[in-house]
């Protein structure tokens, strides 16, 4: 049963296959705790789930005959539907959509090397999420 | 299927450079000078890289030596200049006269001059033969 190792995922912000720019997507989710001790002679601190988010981290090549058309998806502080995909779209794969809100934005920076030019994208859950990986949602 | 990368670099390198300069005229070979070769000449061959893996596609970072061939080191240096005059920073993001097409399939998006080649060979009857060139970069996305 092999890992899964592949650079191919499905990654749509806005209704938009940016699945071809992407260098790195992560999804970060996270559930804040909530002290619930109680009780006389309690020794340890009990925790309790809070509410969850998510953080994002999208890196997206700088392709100058397509930048115009997904630059706008990436704007700081701008509210996108994402999609994303590990295994692709597949019937049947995990898949996550949520209304994201974009963080920041690092990037483009070129430098004298001539690297890669890139598009970090920091976001963050803005909404429940439509389908939930984490609890089990699919393509 | 696109093109093999290395291969339409090969190609359209010795494109650019057959013919550029009376220096070395079309005495452009890749890989290896054939015996018949008379002085001066331009040699090109593969030194390193391949896929960049930049972006999911296809992409290629190669590296090239490209050197010239004389047994005049005034000549090898001019030559090996007149090489990088044609040659660095002349991809298709550097320049609107860029001076590589990979076509159909590339595009050479940059070309980067870098580590000096140079190399004396003694042959007999106290004859030097100078080798001066470069390495250089070439960065290809796909078309």
């Amino acid at each position: 049963m092999p890992a899964h190792n592949s650079n191919k995922v499905y990654l749509v912000l806005d209704s938009m296959d940016v699945s071809g720019f992407m260098t790195e997507v992560g999804i970060k989710p996270s559930n804040t705790d909530v002290d619930i001790s109680a009780g006389a002679g309690l020794e340890h601190e009990q925790t309790g789930a809070g509410l969850d988010s998510t953080s994002w981290d999208i890196s997206l090549a700088y392709f100058p005959e397509a930048v115009a058309d997904y630059i706008t998806k990436i704007r700081h502080g701008a509210l996108v539907m994402a999609i994303y995909g590990p295994e692709m779209n597949v019937p049947g794969k995990p898949k996550h959509q949520q209304l994201i809100k974009i963080s920041s934005i690092d990037g483009p920076k070129l430098d004298v090397k001539k690297g890669a030019v890139m598009f970090k994208v920091s976001a963050k859950g803005a909404d429940t999420p439509v389908v939930d990986m984490f609890r089990g949602g699919t393509f | 299927m696109a093109e093999r990368a290395l291969w339409a670099l090969y190609q359209g390198l010795f494109t650019t450079l057959n013919g550029a300069n009376s220096l070395w005229g079309d005495q452009v070979y890749p890989d290896a000078a054939p015996a018949w070769a008379g002085q001066d000449y331009l040699l090109y061959f593969w030194t390193g890289g391949g896929e960049a893996n930049d972006v999911v596609e296809q992409d290629a970072r190669i590296t090239l030596t490209i050197k010239a061939v004389s047994d005049s080191l005034e000549d090898a240096m001019k030559m090996a200049a007149a090489v990088a005059a044609l040659l660095n920073d002349k991809g298709t993001q550097e320049t609107t006269t860029p001076a590589v097409s990979a076509a159909p399939d590339w595009l050479v998006t940059a070309i980067t001059q870098g580590r000096i080649v140079h190399l004396l060979e003694k042959f007999s009857d106290a004859v030097n033969v100078y080798h001066e060139g470069n390495s250089y970069e070439f960065i290809m996305g796909l078309a």
